[in-house]
């Protein structure tokens, strides 16, 4: 239910109507990221299909957009306070998405201007908090080092000839997911245009999530914190105290 | 930050599609500091610092933390995951010197009382810096501060005492004159094992003050204790490495469950890395230490106490390579 109203909140947002009957067919390889102790990161593949457009149909624009989720942000700028650099200058940005990646097919990166894409909602400089940030020089410059900054980890990324096209109406796009990603649920969004204008959308959701070994460590130190270090101090203990006993011997 | 080329090979995390593929299983991912790191970086340097700190029969750390931070760890959990480091490097080498009662269990007891109440004053002020945004400056600073400081004190002391030895006569000569301000204070006591009667106020006291350094800073605080021990109550070298240790590992071991308690910062993965290298290195240094001469030692510990005071040092005056950071509000990292 909740899939289906962000969906079609998402669709209210275009300001096109679609003019054929095409609509979109897309999976991802991976509904589910499971973050394990060996987490290194994760490669998710998004397949998708046009269907109910002509037969010869042809020119099709793809974006893809996964969007993790939101976070207040608070983004510090240090400055020379007598000689030594101390976090001086900060503004907060509310809903900052943790991480952003948008995919573009090559024909659609290479007749769709930037304005364009503001107005289709598309991409980083579209995003509330950099819109909002606008208002003042300060906090323009600073949601433009958390983009910088977000860019550098690998959270916000924007590639233009990333959604391949295995046939006129079949194409395919690859992110990557970086092991510092939040858990929680990833929007990934694809956007159908002919001739820069919108004809159909879909979005689906990837939920990322802690299992196994890590899981349970970080749901116990957040649910029984006290025990959790009782039990840190028995590690310690119990390790320096094994290896007294190993490396004396030998 | 990365000013290590060290850290920079093998400190962060592989970004790239290509390399992910071909990096051998050594990547761990910590859940607390929610980030995956190389396995062997941790072991090695929790390893190195072991080897040193079971060398000086110091917690290890002041020189772990700074590591840590310097190699991508959010500050709030170095700190935090430094103390039951300490408690595992500590255990080892404290049960060593208890077998040969070289321990004043009687001191250790009145220091480890005012560390628990320090220890537990420090974590609150370390949870109030943290919400002001001026934690990474102010644990530089006091770094530098008390490194310094400590760091120029042992270093002068341990070269007259070498050049006293150098000249044919005892190291540290013991007796009347040298005994202080803090001797005329009251409520003493006998301290069978360091042959001593002294006030147990100055104790307290120290114990304390350590305890609140050592959880806001992440140190266990024994390269101030040691010298703290010596030269104000005049214990005598043989117990102070091992009374140190006593006391270090009672206090960071509250200080961790305070840690874990308030601030969720510890991660126990991140710990257990840096306890087995911890562990392993710090046999091996105690034995070295054992050969070395007192005096020597106080020396070469009082120069790694200077060197990471002059790196932290640095790191506030020279231009960050990045001047802006990241921080989740009312997130914990």
């Amino acid at each position: 239910m909740r899939r289906w109203l962000l969906a079609l909140a998402l669709l209210a947002a275009m300001p096109t109507v679609p003019a054929n009957g095409e609509s979109l067919v897309s999976t991802l390889s991976d509904e589910e990221v499971s973050i394990t102790s060996s987490f290194t990161g994760e490669r998710i593949v998004v397949f998708g299909a046009v269907r109910g457009g002509p037969e010869d149909a042809d020119g099709y624009e793809v974006a893809v957009v996964v969007q993790g989720p939101e976070q207040d942000m608070i983004v510090r700028r240090k400055e020379r306070v007598l000689g030594v650099w101390a976090n001086r200058t900060s503004r907060a940005f509310a809903s900052v998405p943790s991480y952003y990646v948008m995919h573009l097919s090559e024909n659609f990166s290479a007749s769709v201007t930037p304005e364009q894409l503001l107005d289709y909602r598309l991409g980083v400089p579209s995003l509330s908090f950099v819109q909002e940030s606008r208002a003042e020089a300060t906090s323009q410059q600073l949601a433009e080092a958390l983009i910088d900054l977000k860019t550098e980890r690998g959270l916000y990324v924007e590639r233009e000839k990333e959604v391949i096209f295995l046939a006129p109406d079949v194409f395919r796009t690859t992110f990557f997911l970086p092991s510092e990603i939040p858990t929680g649920d990833y929007r990934v969004s694809v956007y159908l245009f002919r001739d820069e204008a919108f004809l159909a959308g879909e979005t689906q959701i990837l939920s990322i999530a802690k299992v196994g070994f890590s899981e349970r460590i970080a749901r116990a130190a957040i649910d029984f914190p006290f025990y959790y270090g009782l039990a840190c101090v028995a590690l310690a203990l119990f390790t320096g105290w094994l290896a007294g006993i190993i490396l004396r011997r030998s | 930050m990365r000013a290590l080329i060290f850290f920079e090979a093998a400190g962060n995390q592989e970004r790239n599609d290509k390399t992910l593929q071909r990096a051998p299983r050594v990547q761990l991912y910590l859940p607390i500091a929610e980030l995956t790191v190389n396995m062997f970086l941790f072991l090695g340097m929790g390893g190195a610092v072991g080897f040193l700190s079971g060398m000086f029969g110091v917690g290890g750390g002041f020189l772990l933390t700074p590591l840590l931070i310097f190699s991508g760890i959010p500050p709030a959990v170095a700190v935090a995951t430094v103390t039951p480091q300490i408690v595992a490097s500590s255990t080892s080498a404290a049960l060593s010197y208890w077998r040969r009662r070289l321990i004043d269990e009687k001191m250790t007891l009145l220091l480890a009382a005012g560390g628990v109440a320090g220890s537990a004053l420090g974590v609150l002020t370390f949870r109030a810096l943290r919400s002001v945004g001026q934690l990474d400056l102010i644990i530089s600073v006091a770094y530098v501060v008390f490194l310094g400081f400590i760091g120029v004190i042992m270093l002068r002391e341990s070269l007259r005492a070498i050049l006293r030895t150098r000249a044919g006569r005892p190291a540290r000569p013991r007796g009347g004159a040298h005994h202080n301000w803090i001797h005329g204070l009251p409520l003493k006591m006998r301290f069978r094992r360091s042959k001593l009667y002294v006030s147990v106020l100055p104790i307290i006291a120290l114990g304390s003050s350590i305890g609140f350094l050592g959880a806001v800073l992440g140190l266990g605080g024994g390269f101030i204790m040691v010298p703290a021990l010596i030269y104000l109550l005049r214990v005598p070298t043989n117990v102070v490495i091992g009374t140190s240790l006593a006391y270090t590992l009672t206090t960071m071991a509250v200080a961790t469950v305070l840690h874990a308690t308030a601030n969720m910062t510890v991660d126990i993965m991140l710990a257990f890395l840096l306890m087995v290298g911890g562990v392993v290195g710090a046999q091996f240094g105690a034995q070295v230490g054992q050969a070395i001469r007192a005096e020597q030692l106080r020396a070469l510990l009082a120069l790694l106490v200077l060197a990471v005071a002059l790196r932290v040092l640095f790191s506030l005056f020279a231009r960050p390579e990045e001047i802006h950071s990241l921080a989740i509000l009312g997130g914990t990292l």
